[in-house]
């Protein structure tokens, strides 16, 4: 308490003291007076000068004090209005229905004129958001006699709304509000721009240390998986991790304190390290592949970065290297790019943005060109040496590549030596988008092809010019592809064959067809090679014989995938080859013949002599005198025997040859016709087969008389097999003649014959006969004479009986002729 | 003067039956079957015609007649169809077995021949 505080309360200090001695001596002398042994008026009488002067003491002093109280109390009233009025807070009494008193604070700060302030209370200039708060801690303040300290804000005269901290009493007699209040908006909002700051720093607090946990993390991951250090500006190591120790070699102690070149290999140049040098004293970071060297000597390559790291005066204050061995990597990828030197494959890349191509140096060696002296621009060199014809092709593939998202293939044409030469390339590549699609670049291989291209050139040239056709068939599917010549071969459009194996079974025809599939199944089985000839039909009627050879793929199992093949036109050599049977069955018919020729002259000669004893010696026994009729007869029949005898001798001998060389000489047909008519008499009459012969003409043909007999014994043969167990059967030949031509007709009691039959009838090993009954080279040989002989010799078509005719040109015109 | 004809005949009773028919007053045959003994009769008495078989021991009718220098008419008799040389013979006849017709005509024919 200051000594003013108590100059200023003496009196009532005293009025304080004295009341309460008052009381104390009056109930003293109450408990006195209600004692029953108690002189009262003894007691009365000396106490009287002690009781005056206690209450003369507390008369004046109440009644200084009353003064005293009083001058206050007026001098502090003036005092407080004038405290009211000139005070800076905002102050007031309010009633719950108007202001009554407002100090000019209050006034000034909200804005208010004096007319219309007076007309609301306090609660009308509250902020409509604050009134409830506000109303219901006043209500408080009706129970509870205390001082309400609240902030609201307050509606202001414009419109705009201030925040004031408050402090509210209530007078509970009165029902009035005594307020006193301070605008605390600028506080208010420098609060909230600092609560706000503070949210900020908070945040970024947080964020800072989730970072620094972030960086943390990685820093120790990194230390964990890659070769970190860290170096002076000078080069010399002052930190390394585990990971460097284990890939160098050399222990911490051995590395830390070391100039980095204690891992140097030698293998990189003085002017690769001055670059490194150079970029990362300019303190920006440096990255690429560095070769190194261990403690044993062994190189590695690692991918490095080294950041230069800055103290806070932005100097320079060490080097952090993160690096990661590649050498394993870089060892693939060298025997990746010998690989593709090997094969022949370029690398090549395509940027978008940039229109940039990038190359590896075996994608120079195809375009050749010397990797030390490329072009500026690759890109431009690739369009300028491209074909110009494939151009279109390569801008349609990019387009598809890039936009359809399609892998990018296209083999195409550059051009080499200022077009002196032509290579064939197919290139491979996909396109790289980011994340909105946009193509980025595009990358891929580029193979020469030109070797295979031109063997494949020169290989489909030689198929076409041999008029080859290539063929697979699918054996799962029995789908069919056919190459080449193939629709040439089988004389047929592309788009009538539906590639199925069906539909190439339906080209070859039935005769050939069961020997082909047989053949193609025994392939398949794997019991034989697949070379097969098979005849087909074209469209157009002709038959043509087709050669096949094949080869079968087949997987692990050995079970037969596919088969593909050749297909080739060998209807000549399947032509030659019947011939060449036709001629062999034919010479060896004649070597028989000349055997049996060589044979029949010695039979001839063994049987004409006796026989021209007999006939000799029957002569002179003819000339005897005197003969009986009955040794005449006789001795005729002996003759007639003999005669029948030396016919056959004739007949046999003709077939008797000593050369092979074929003389043609005039004869009449009748003749040769009455000569082989005694051979196969013997044939006719043990069948029962009349044979009648029509000949008016002793006209000539010009012939080898053996041979025309070979072929009409071959004919009457022929009609006697056929018809010896028919009922009635008959031969009928008839030879007439008209100026040029002789026609001779063999006509037997036998049906005609059916078309399919006179179709075949003169190929060789035609038969109609039963196996083991004929060789069915009779007909092919008598029509290979005939053609011999300029003759003709078909079936009568319009007959009702079996009818060959044969048609010679007469002797006289062949004189003529020649 | 009869017609002298010589025969060559590997086979004696080939030689017989045709001096058997042959044979008449005006034609006499001789008949040989060593072509060695046939050279030196027509050394010896050169005939007026030779007949002569193709086939013989050990050579041929037309080799033969090469060996005859002299001209004499030669005929020959044989059952093969093709001879090597014919040069030497004026007529063949073939055996089927024996052209008894033919032969007599022809021995008419150089009878009438040296008649006249």
């Amino acid at each position: 308490m200051s000594s003013t505080f108590l100059k200023r309360n003496l009196s009532d200090y005293f009025l304080y003291i004295m009341i309460p001695v008052d009381l104390i001596f009056i109930g003293f002398c109450i408990f006195l007076f209600n004692q029953n042994n108690f002189n009262k008026i003894q007691f009365f009488e000396q106490s009287q000068p002690i009781t005056t002067a206690l209450v003369s003491l507390i008369a004046i002093g109440t009644l200084i004090c009353g003064l005293k109280n009083f001058f206050n109390f007026h001098s502090k009233s003036t005092e407080l209005n004038t405290f009211f009025m000139q005070a800076n807070d905002m102050m007031g009494i309010s009633t719950s229905t108007s202001f009554k008193k407002l100090n000019p604070a209050f006034l000034k700060a909200l804005g208010y004129e004096e007319e219309t302030i007076f007309n609301k209370n306090f609660l009308d200039i509250i902020h409509s958001d604050d009134m409830l708060r506000t109303q219901k801690e006043i209500q408080k303040l009706n129970n509870d006699n205390s001082l309400l300290q609240i902030e609201n804000r307050i509606l202001c005269q414009n419109g705009e709304s201030k925040t004031i901290s408050w402090s509210i009493s209530l007078d509970l007699i009165n029902n009035h509000l005594y307020f006193s209040g301070r605008d605390i908006s600028q506080q208010k909002e420098n609060q909230e721009t600092i609560i706000q700051t503070l949210i900020e720093n908070k945040k970024l607090q947080l964020e800072l240390t989730q970072e620094k946990n972030k960086l943390l993390q990685v820093l120790s991951a990194l230390n964990e998986n890659a070769i970190i250090s860290e170096t002076d500006p000078n080069g010399k190591i002052i930190a390394a991790n585990k990971e460097f120790c284990k890939i160098s070699g050399y222990t911490q102690e051995e590395l830390v304190g070391k100039n980095h070149r204690i891992v140097k290999s030698g293998l990189e140049s003085k002017a690769f390290f001055e670059n490194i040098w150079k970029k990362i004293k300019e303190g920006k970071t440096w990255s690429g592949e560095i070769r190194n060297r261990s403690k044993n000597g062994e190189v590695y390559t690692v991918s490095t970065i080294i950041i230069p790291l800055l103290d806070d005066k932005g100097q320079i204050d060490r080097f952090y290297s993160i690096r990661f061995d590649v050498t394993e990597q870089k060892k693939l990828f060298l025997q990746l790019l010998e690989a593709q030197e090997i094969a022949k494959i370029g690398g090549w890349r395509y940027d978008f943005k940039s229109q940039q191509q990038f190359w590896t140096n075996e994608y120079f060696n195809i375009f050749e060109i010397d990797t030390l002296s490329p072009p500026k621009n690759l890109h431009q060199y690739y369009l300028e040496h491209i074909h110009p014809e494939d151009l279109p092709s390569l801008k349609t593939s990019l387009l598809k590549a890039t936009q359809d998202g399609k892998d990018f293939n296209l083999l195409h044409r550059i051009i080499i030596e200022r077009g002196n030469r032509i290579k064939y390339v197919e290139n491979k590549a996909k396109v790289t988008k980011d994340a909105e699609g946009n193509p980025l670049y595009i990358s891929g291989t580029c193979r020469d092809l030109t070797e295979e291209i031109e063997n494949n050139l020169k290989h489909q040239f030689i198929l076409n010019s041999l008029e080859i056709g290539v063929w697979k068939i699918n054996l799962q599917t029995l789908n069919v592809d056919w190459e080449n010549s193939m629709f040439q071969l089988y004389e047929i459009n592309e788009n009538e064959f539906n590639g199925h194996f069906a539909d190439w079974e339906n080209l070859i025809t039935s005769a050939s067809k069961d020997l082909y599939l047989k053949d193609l199944e025994m392939a398949i089985r794997g019991e034989k090679e697949f070379n097969t000839t098979f005849e087909i039909c074209t469209k157009r009627g002709a038959r043509k014989f087709i050669g096949a050879k094949g080869n079968v793929i087949r997987n692990m199992n050995g079970e037969a995938l596919s088969i593909s093949g050749i297909n080739w036109d060998c209807t000549k050599e399947v032509e030659l080859e019947m011939n060449l049977m036709t001629e062999r069955s034919k010479s060896f018919h004649k070597s028989k013949l000349a055997s049996l020729g060589e044979m029949s002259a010695g039979i001839a000669h063994e049987i004409n002599n006796p026989l021209a004893i007999i006939e000799g010696t029957l002569r002179l026994m003819q000339k005897t005198p005197n003969l009986s009729e009955d040794f005449k007869t006789k001795f005729g029949t002996i003759e007639k025997s003999s005669f029948r005898i030396s016919k056959i001798i004739n007949g046999l001998r003709k077939f008797s040859r000593t050369s092979e060389k074929q003389t043609f000489s005039p004869h009449s047909l009748r003749a040769i016709l009455n000569e082989i008519i005694s051979l196969v008499d013997s044939n006719l009459k043990r069948n029962f087969i009349p044979l009648k012969l029509t000949c008016e003409t002793e006209s000539q043909i010009y012939c080898n008389e053996i041979e025309i007999e070979q072929v009409m014994m071959n004919l009457i043969n022929n009609s006697i097999d056929a018809i010896k167990n028919t009922k009635e059967p008959w031969i009928q030949i008839l030879i007439t003649e008209s100026d040029s031509e002789m026609l001779l007709q063999i006509k037997d009691s036998g049906k005609n014959l059916t078309e399919e039959v006179t179709e075949k009838l003169f190929q060789p090993f035609f038969t109609t006969k039963a196996v083991g009954e004929g060789t069915g080279l009779g007909l092919s040989i008598v029509k290979g004479i005939l053609d011999d002989h300029n003759a003709i010799i078909q079936l009568n078509k319009e007959s009702v009986n079996t009818c060959f005719e044969i048609k010679f040109k007469k002797y006289k015109e062949v004189k003529n002729a020649a | 003067m009869p017609l002298k004809v010589y025969i060559l005949d590997d086979e004696p009773d080939i030689c017989q039956v045709f001096k058997d028919n042959f044979t008449t007053s005006d034609i006499e045959i001789q008949t040989f079957v060593d072509p060695k003994n046939l050279l030196e009769a027509i050394r010896l008495t050169p005939p007026d015609l030779i007949f002569m078989d193709y086939r013989l021991i050990r050579t041929t009718g037309d080799e033969v007649a090469k060996s005859i220098k002299i001209l004499i008419p030669m005929a020959l008799i044989t059952g093969d169809l093709e001879v090597k040389d014919l040069s030497k013979f004026e007529k063949k006849f073939n055996k089927q077995p024996f052209p008894w017709t033919e032969i007599e005509n022809y021995l008419k024919d150089h009878l009438n021949r040296k008649s006249s």
